[in-house]
């Protein structure tokens, strides 16, 4: 079947703007991975320095300028790219197999295992996201990428352990799963391979929406300074050493700003469009 | 074959105790094809759901072949006893091919070596009448009755000796209604089937079962063949249900009690 003439292919292009979404994340995903071929100074993303082009506004030797020891901006927004969508996929990673092991335990076994684990959840839902990943880091050694990678985590699986909760409870009257149990199927099985894959819609939609946010979070813990560290390109430090020189040099913000504003935007259009696409709400 | 001796069981919804079942005793005989008939609440489908093993009783035995069933029963015990069940719309995982949700019991029972599913499968797919092209197709793209006819299907991959139909056709129209049942007819002859059939239409018991039950508010009003029964009834309650088989002629109606 082609997927381009299919029916979800044509629900998800209703909207123009999913559409738009899909084209900017492709965008940014091909810039993060080709970033040494396309960017113009891939060596300006280590410990480099050039002060006789330092605070240079944009031009067309640097389009988005350079910032205060000369090192070109573009190019390490794009690098800064690869450090952002890296933490979204790696949180993601840990999160949604923990949430998703959590929901369909809470809601396929219910009683007892129903009661623990989801009180355990609604204590780490009811810490927001941000103030959570905080005092994570906090406890932690010093601040890296890899503690800010695991503090959101910790913070993020709480939603998917909810999403997962409801659906199972939902799809456990069916009548195929009654089926599966009296024809002898493990719970591992009637979990795994029966309820899971009626979840997929969701929780495909629900990981893209939440990669724009993620990366969100991520860059509001390294504005704070709690991301990776110096000389590593990170979109949310970069915005922050900018700050401190509003307005006169303002293209060492705006262009990191503009560039986690497109991110996270281009996620969410195509988590949009992949709502309407499998028509579930998450 | 299955002995049900002084079966009780209770739900307690909201601090209210509801009786289910009170003091069920009944015997089904192989070969039989036993109907339990009753309306919606008389305790029919808690009965059936014991036998499968989804609930477990508060008081009694439930007797198989003389060994006792309960609810954790062995993956050999659970292999006899198969179900096939009301609604054919949630009756099939939407999100796997007929093949997959076929091969499930013959993976779970080890029922023929690993390279044989593919033919096992098409081989319980023509039983019931469906050609092998069905394998990789998935549920939304059946009708109600081929659905059905694919949860028979599934429920004769593990070989069982007793199948429990929950109302297998009252979501189907007349038609296909009457082909299904005329199917279930001769797979029973085929394969030695017992079959305890819960419905409450009294039109297909009479033309399906050789013996009935009828339930009411949990308890058995009346049990016996089903000729003598639709002649003969003895408690008021089966009266007021056979009188209440719809019918077209005079003659029809001048046989009802």
């Amino acid at each position: 079947m082609n997927f381009f003439k299919s029916k979800y292919f044509y629900k998800f292009s209703r909207n123009p703007l999913s559409v738009v979404g899909l084209v900017i994340v492709t965008t940014i995903v091909i810039l993060a991975i080709f970033a040494p071929f396309i960017t113009p100074f891939p060596e300006h993303v280590g410990p480099f320095t050039d002060f006789a082009n330092k605070s240079k506004p944009p031009s067309s030797t640097y389009i988005f300028g350079t910032d205060k020891i000369g090192r070109d901006i573009f190019t390490r927004v794009i690098f800064g790219y690869r450090i952002s969508l890296t933490l979204g996929i790696v949180v993601l990673a840990i999160a949604v197999p923990i949430g998703v092991t959590m929901g369909l335990c809470a809601g396929y076994v219910g009683k007892k295992t129903e009661m623990i684990l989801m009180r355990i959840t609604d204590v780490f839902l009811a810490i927001p996201a941000l103030v959570l990943a905080l005092s994570i880091i906090g406890l932690l050694d010093r601040p890296n990428l890899f503690y800010t990678m695991i503090a959101v985590s910790m913070a993020w699986w709480p939603w998917y352990t909810r999403l997962i909760y409801n659906i199972t409870r939902s799809v456990k009257t069916e009548g195929y799963i009654a089926a599966a149990e009296i024809m002898g199927a493990s719970k591992l099985h009637i979990m795994f391979r029966e309820i899971l894959p009626n979840c997929l819609p969701s929780l495909l939609t629900k990981i893209t929406l939440d990669l724009g946010f993620v990366i969100l979070v991520g860059s509001s813990l390294s504005f704070l300074g709690l991301g990776a560290q110096p000389p590593t390109p990170d979109l949310g430090t970069m915005v922050a050493k900018g700050a401190s020189v509003l307005p006169d040099t303002w293209w060492f913000s705006l262009f990191p700003g503009f560039a986690i504003l497109i991110v996270v935007l281009g996620f969410n259009l195509v988590g949009d469009g992949l709502k309407d696409m499998f028509d579930v709400d998450v | 074959m299955i002995k049900i001796q002084d079966i009780s069981k209770q739900f307690t919804i909201k601090n209210n105790i509801v009786k289910a079942l009170s003091n069920i005793n009944l015997e089904i005989l192989e070969r039989d094809c036993f109907a339990i008939v009753g309306e919606s609440g008389s305790g029919k489908t808690t009965l059936a759901n014991i036998i499968l093993g989804i609930y477990q009783q508060d008081e009694g035995e439930v007797l198989f072949e003389n060994k006792i069933l309960i609810k954790n029963r062995s993956l050999q015990l659970r292999k006899l006893i198969q179900f096939v069940q009301q609604n054919p719309m949630s009756t099939l995982n939407p999100k796997k091919t007929i093949y997959s949700t076929i091969a499930l019991p013959l993976q779970i029972h080890k029922i023929v070596e690993n390279n044989k599913y593919k033919e096992k499968v098409e081989e319980l797919l023509s039983f019931v009448g469906l050609e092998s092209n069905f394998m990789d197709r998935y549920p939304d793209t059946l009708s109600g009755g081929q659905k059905q006819r694919v949860a028979i299907a599934r429920a004769l991959a593990t070989e069982p000796k007793v199948i429990i139909l929950d109302e297998p056709t009252s979501a189907l129209d007349v038609i296909v209604q009457s082909k299904v049942l005329n199917l279930l007819l001769d797979i029973k002859k085929k394969f030695d089937l017992t079959y305890i059939f819960i419905t409450h239409d009294l039109s297909v018991v009479k033309n399906i079962a050789n013996k009935v039950v009828v339930m009411n508010k949990g308890e058995i009003e009346e049990t016996g063949e089903t000729i003598e029964i639709f002649q003969n009834p003895k408690s008021e309650y089966t009266k007021t249900l056979i009188r209440a088989i719809p019918t077209v002629t005079d003659e029809e109606d001048a046989t009802k009690p």
